[in-house]
């Protein structure tokens, strides 16, 4: 059987994309908390399997997705990459504990995925395509993100690389979302004043999940059969906008 | 944590010089109390006290001493 994997499916842009991909596609949920997965695939319409693992751990990935991939007797034909751990902290806070756990999960685990899912042995070379949720500010820079920020950044470095090194056979891309209300920014977000600043900022507003989600889709799909090593940036014009304003 | 600890772990977490703060400082009269410091002050309380700040309650925070209370 032929599944879409995505990681950091229990909550946030991660649970919206699954359900949204359950229509079309076969499943494999990722993410920490057994009892939230199973909360997303509760909504989910199509087979959905649940590989319940803490990415953080990237030592053991390969050996793990290989034995649980065999163990289900399925295979990944799309892997969305939408795990993502933001901490803000200026550089003063910034310990190598939290450098490594934000890298682990946002770009080094990934890696170790797609390791694994190009491998005959463990896959039957059946990876087709891949959609790495990266973050407008992969490209640009901003206080107390600079963990953050910079794994992003090396998360598209690797998307850039792996698609010219495994084209024709996997197309890789990513999307760039802007400032959104999820899961892991509705605290920011609780901030009136950062609210209002995003808004002002933002010519088509704060964004939702259901925007992001078409594009993912169609990254993931075959009409996007020419596209690969690209940014995708859907930030509501959040990163174009030049225009001076007084409030 | 003795009241001096936690004194010493705000000048750390303000980045200020040793023995610039004291309790009954107001917070609107430190200069470093800026962004930077409220989010390094979110980084610490979690990381020390294992307490998750909230916007609202970085809000209620007038005095130092206000911090050194919820320091526990």
């Amino acid at each position: 059987m032929e599944c879409v994997l995505v990681t950091g499916a229990s909550s946030g842009l991660g649970r919206e994309l699954a359900i949204s991909l359950s229509k079309s596609y076969n499943l494999i949920l990722n993410g920490r908390d057994t009892e939230r997965l199973e909360s997303t695939k509760e909504k989910c319409l199509n087979k959905t399997f649940i590989w319940q693992y803490d990415l953080t751990k990237v030592d053991t990935i390969e050996k793990d997705l290989t034995e649980w991939l065999k163990g289900k007797d399925i295979t990944v034909k799309s892997f969305v990459h939408c795990a993502g751990l933001m901490k803000m902290m200026p550089i003063r806070s910034v310990d190598a504990k939290i450098i490594y756990e934000t890298f682990s999960t946002n770009v080094f685990s990934a890696q170790m995925i797609i390791k694994v899912l190009v491998s005959r042995k463990a896959n039957a070379k059946n990876l087709k395509s891949v959609v790495f949720i990266s973050s407008n500010i992969s490209e640009r820079g901003a206080s107390a993100f600079s963990v953050y920020g910079s794994s992003k950044a090396g998360l598209d470095g690797l998307m850039r690389n792996l698609s010219v090194e495994l084209a024709p056979d996997v197309r890789i891309n990513s999307v760039l979302p802007g400032g959104m209300i999820t899961e892991m920014t509705k605290e920011i977000f609780n901030d009136e004043k950062i609210k209002e600043e995003f808004e002002y900022n933002s010519p088509l507003g704060i964004g939702k999940p259901e925007d992001i989600v078409p594009v993912v889709e169609f990254l993931v799909s075959d009409k996007a059969g020419w596209i690969t090593g690209q940014q995708i940036i859907v930030d509501g014009g959040r990163t174009i906008d030049i225009t001076e304003r007084s409030k | 944590m003795s009241e001096k600890e936690k004194i010493v772990l705000l000048e750390e977490t303000f980045d200020v010089e040793e023995g610039a703060l004291n309790a009954d400082m107001q917070l609107e009269d430190i200069e470093e109390y800026d962004s930077m410091t409220k989010l390094s002050l979110i980084v610490m309380m979690e990381e020390e006290f294992g307490k998750v700040l909230t916007s609202e309650e970085i809000k209620g925070f007038k005095t130092i001493g206000d911090i050194l209370n919820y320091m526990e």
